[in-house]
This record gives C-alpha cells, structure tokens and sequence, in this order.
C-alpha cells in the first residue's frame, strides 16, 4: 500500500495547477533574490557572491519564503481532499483512515525539502555560476552550511507540521490559510508574546512559542560565526545591549519536538471526525 | 449467504437521530433498493457502512465478517460511492481511475475494461471538470467495478440526469446485475428503483418501515379506477361499501382500494345505489404507490409518537 499512496500523491501533485504554480512562482522568486548579487559579482568581481561564502545569505536570507510558501502549498494539497471529498472517496475505494493520514502526511517532508531545495539549489547554481571553481581553495560547502542547511529543513518541518495541524482542524483552503497566518502573526507574535512577557518566569518561553522557533532557526546567527560579530558589532555601535542567542541544538529539538506534537494533534482531530 | 448485515445501527448527531436502529440484511446476488426521503438517514446508514461515519450504536457485519479489521478487509470486496462522485477535478478521467486502480491493486487493463463498460473510452484523457453530470456518474461507476469486487454500492447514481443519462446508468447497473454482482443501490427516484431492483428496504426519519422483495412491498388491497356519473356522487357511494378499505379522487375518476379484490361485488352495490359505471379497471400498485402510503403511516405513527 505504501507504494500505491507515493505513485498516487505523485499523480496528484505533478498535474495540480495549484503547485505548480506555486512552485514556480516561488524558484521565480528565488531567481529574482539571487539574480542582482549574481550579476554584480559577475560585472565587480568582489568575491561576495561567490561559495563557499554566499552560503550564509543563500541558506537564511530568503528562508521566511521557503518556509511560508510550502506551509501554504500543504494546507492547499491536503485540505482540498476534504473539500473534493477525495478523502472519503480514497477510503471508500480500499485505504484505511491511517493509511490515508500517512499517505498525507508523507507531504510534510517532501514540501519541506522541495522549497528548501529550491532555495538552495537556485542560489547555490547561481553562485557556482559566478565562482571560479579552478581558483577555488576551500571546500565549496563547509560545516556551517551543512548545519544551516539541516537547520532551515528542519525549520521548514516544524511550520509544515503546524500547517498541517491546521489542515486537518479546518478542512477547508481558505479559512485554513487564514487561520494561519493568523496564528503566526497575530496570535503568536502579538497575544502570546505580550502575554509571557508581563511575567518575568516565563519570559523566556517566548523562544520557544512554535513559528519563533521555525523563524529563529533560519537565522544565520544561529551557525556563521560572522555573523554573530556581525550582530554584536551592530549592537555595539547602536548602544543597545549585546544580542541574546538561544542554542541551535535546543532550537532543533523544539522543532521536532513541535513537529511530532502537532502530527499527533492532527491526527487526533481527524481520528475524531467522520469524513 | 448474506453480504450486508447491520444491527440497531445507530447514528446521531448530538440532538439530532439521523439514523434509528436498522437491522437489515443484504444476500448475495440481490440488486437491493434503498429507498427514502432526502434526509432520512441513507447516506449516513451508507457512509457507516464504508466505514467513513462512525456508528453511535449497532453493528455491522460485511461478507460475515465484523470488527475494525475484519470490516477493513471486507470494504475491499466492495466498489462504492457516495453521494456525487468525488474526483480530483484537475485531473483526467483516467488518472482518477488510476489513483483508484492503484489503492485497490488493480493493473491498466482492468481501468480499460471499466471504461468500456461505462462507455467513456473517448473521453478518459479528459479532465474530470470537462465532464457532464452524466459522464461524472459514468466515471463513478468505473470506479466503483475497478477490482471487480463482490458488493457494489451506489448512492443516488441517477441523481441529477436527464432521462437519457438516467436510461444508460440502469444499463450499466443492469449488466452488472446480469454478472452476478450484489448491488445496494439508494435512490428517491422510485420508478427507477422498480425497474432495477430486486428488493428494497424503504427507510423514513432514520427508520426503516418496511423491507421485502418489490412485489412484496407492492402488492397489497387492489385498487380500481372507476368513472360513472357526477364524480363527488361516485364517491361518497363508493366511501360507503364496506369492502372499500381506501377512496380517492383522481380526476374525473375515484379510486377504490377494496380489501377483498371483489369488483363485481362493488359494481353491483354501486349499481344498487343507481350509479351505473362506464369505467371499471384495477390499478397495479406501483413502488411509488406503496413508498407514498408507507411513509406516510410512518410519518403518522412516529408524529403520534412523539406527542
């Protein structure tokens, strides 16, 4: 059965104009954000577009996207299965519910890394494009880009698996889309951390609200140690106090545990309900 | 041996009893009627027994088998659908039968023969929202036969077509009766029914009130048309002869349903009261006939029962 479900969400999401253009759209952008670094390094020669050290702005700067686009593409693939009541026809037609949840829940990795792949694989060719690769002395990817890399997937996880939450709790595109964004940016970056910060004990915790993890994961301060200087340079100067950075190790493991947990919610909720 | 047994199958939605308690059976090789109102409970008696809704109360054994396993593994001998066909809109009508051929392990040659039977060859490589209404049920249908399994179950297959679409899907519902295939077919289109199935069980405000073979659920009192003189003369006549279990005005016409089938006997009572008759016919009790009488009564009875 595992077989069929992977050949039948291929089926499904290689003809879905949705996707596609989603997809597109998205590697479009991507060409846009590295195109004028690409092109100035091309006519300036000045080394800053150039790998291994354009990694650093390739993996974070255009992180949020990756991560906002495939949160959208998934609650649009799964939800529209209950809206075009294929859920309840896939098992009607043989699947049991579980299989159906697992066949849905094979998306959250295979989004995640899609976009994530599409924001390193645009930038990183476009910067080998405008390196010297003969005059090269150092590896073209280093530790640092190794663990960013790990750590923007796994950001990208951790909101996949909230949208997906989300997904099975509305059922429906739209008010499933707004619902959150609405968590994201109202929600959790208003209420919540308003909120925790009144109380001094649990100030803290407003590291590890759920998108503040996924969104502090794809920082670059989190694994380039420039730009830690970077940051404490910058904090310097304004004479505000030094920055406060959590360790990626806890960040990682709050994104997987989140992923795990929202997964379990989800499936709880659809557990519940008839289809 | 029978396929579709349920017990006091129960379904409600917080106040509300969409479903009653039925106990029905289902043996092989029936076309099997399920008839009632829009709202009556047959979706969700179905929607439980494929497994989607989950029952409140009652049982439910497939193929002899029962349990969540056991049902699982039944539901793969069964080809379903559910009120409209649900596909994939953006995708052809062949790649939806894919999807389906791929959950039930069936190969290309299998999507092949489905869309020969239902007679959309042409049209497989088009996107399913190009499709008439008609072509959709088609395409359901194929579905639903892919794996050829045992038991095929059709909600409202008919539902929205013109007669000539209606006409081809009793075909197609005919010649899979024809193979030997158990057929539980809902509908509210009552003469369709008649004309396709075998038996029918006649659900009613989440009850079933009545269930039997067609011509069990249609025989009863005969009925006579009779036309004679003025008609309100006729039937107040008619109202008085003591066989006359039912009469009723159709028209120019009254209809006397007797309770021994005895028209001499009424012809002579009303040629007794100086009505003589210019028409006497008896009336075949149609499925229709006997759906109207009966949810009717059941209407009444659950009504007096609620007060």
């Amino acid at each position: 059965m595992m077989r069929a479900m992977v050949r039948n969400e291929w089926i499904k999401i290689r003809r879905r104009p949705a996707f596609l253009v989603a997809f597109f759209s998205f590697v479009a952008l991507m060409c846009a954000a590295y195109g004028e670094p690409f092109v100035r390094e091309l006519t300036a020669r000045a080394g800053r577009f150039t790998l291994p050290r354009a990694w650093e702005g390739i993996l974070t700067d255009p992180a949020p996207l990756a991560l906002l686009f495939g949160a959208s593409v998934l609650i649009l693939l799964v939800t529209s299965e209950f809206t075009w009541r294929t859920a309840r026809q896939n098992v009607i037609d043989g699947m049991s519910k579980e299989q159906w949840f697992v066949a849905k829940l094979l998306l959250v990795p295979v989004i995640a890394i899609l976009f994530v792949a599409a924001q390193a694989g645009v930038g990183g060719m476009l910067a080998a494009l405008a390196t010297d690769l003969r005059a090269a002395d150092a590896p073209l990817i280093g530790p640092h880009d190794v663990h960013a890399l790990a750590g923007v997937t796994l950001a990208a996880l951790g909101m996949g698996a909230l949208a997906f939450l989300v997904s099975f709790v509305v059922r429906s595109p739209g008010p499933a889309i707004a619902l959150f964004f609405l968590y994201i940016v109202v929600i959790e970056q208003l209420v919540l951390v308003t909120l925790l910060r009144r109380w001094d004990a649990l100030a803290p915790a407003v590291r590890f609200l759920p998108a503040r993890v996924s969104f502090t994961l794809i920082e670059s301060t989190q694994y380039y140690p420039e730009a830690v200087a970077r940051a404490v340079q910058a904090a310097e100067k304004a004479g505000r106090p030094g920055p406060v950075f959590t360790d990626t190790g806890d960040l990682m493991t709050a994104a997987a545990v989140y992923a795990l947990v929202f997964v379990a919610l989800a499936f709880l909720a659809y557990r519940k309900r008839d289809l | 041996m029978t396929v579709i047994e349920t017990a006091g199958l129960t379904k409600r939605y917080g106040r509300h009893l969409a479903v009653d308690g039925i106990s029905f059976a289902v043996d092989r090789g029936q076309v099997f009627g399920f008839l009632g109102p829009n709202g009556s409970g047959k979706t969700t008696t179905i929607g439980m027994l494929l497994g989607i809704i989950s029952p409140t109360a009652g049982g439910i054994r497939l193929f002899g088998l029962s349990g969540y396993r056991g049902l699982h593994q039944a539901r793969q001998r069964i080809g379903a659908t559910l009120e409209a066909p649900n596909f994939y809109p953006y995708l052809s009508g062949l790649d939806n039968l894919r999807i389906v051929a791929n959950v039930k392990g069936v190969d290309r040659k299998a999507i092949d023969e489905a869309l020969e039977i239902v007679r959309l060859r042409d049209r497989a490589r088009d996107r399913y929202q190009t499709y008439s209404l008609g072509m959709k049920q088609r395409l359901a249908i194929a579905a639903t036969i892919l794996g050829d399994p045992e038991l095929i179950i059709l909600d409202e297959p008919a539902n929205g077509l013109d007669p000539e679409g209606m006409r081809e899907i009793r075909e197609i519902i005919g010649s899979l009766a024809d193979r030997g295939k158990t057929i539980f077919l809902s509908s509210h289109l009552l003469w369709e029914v008649e004309r396709t199935c075998s038996h029918v069980a006649i659900i009613q405000k989440g009850r079933i009130v009545r269930h039997g073979t067609v011509s069990e659920i249609t025989s009863g009192n005969t009925t006579f048309e009779v036309r004679g003189g003025d008609v309100d003369t006729l039937l107040a006549a008619a109202s008085d002869y003591p066989a006359a279990v039912r009469t009723t005005r159709d028209g120019d016409a009254v209809l006397v349903e007797l309770a021994d089938g005895d028209a001499a006997g009424l012809n002579a009572f009303l040629a007794g009261r100086g009505i003589y008759l210019s028409h006497l016919a008896p009336r075949q009790r149609s499925l229709e006939d006997a759906f109207m009488e009966l949810t009717r009564e059941a209407a009444t009875q659950i009504s007096g029962g609620a007060r």
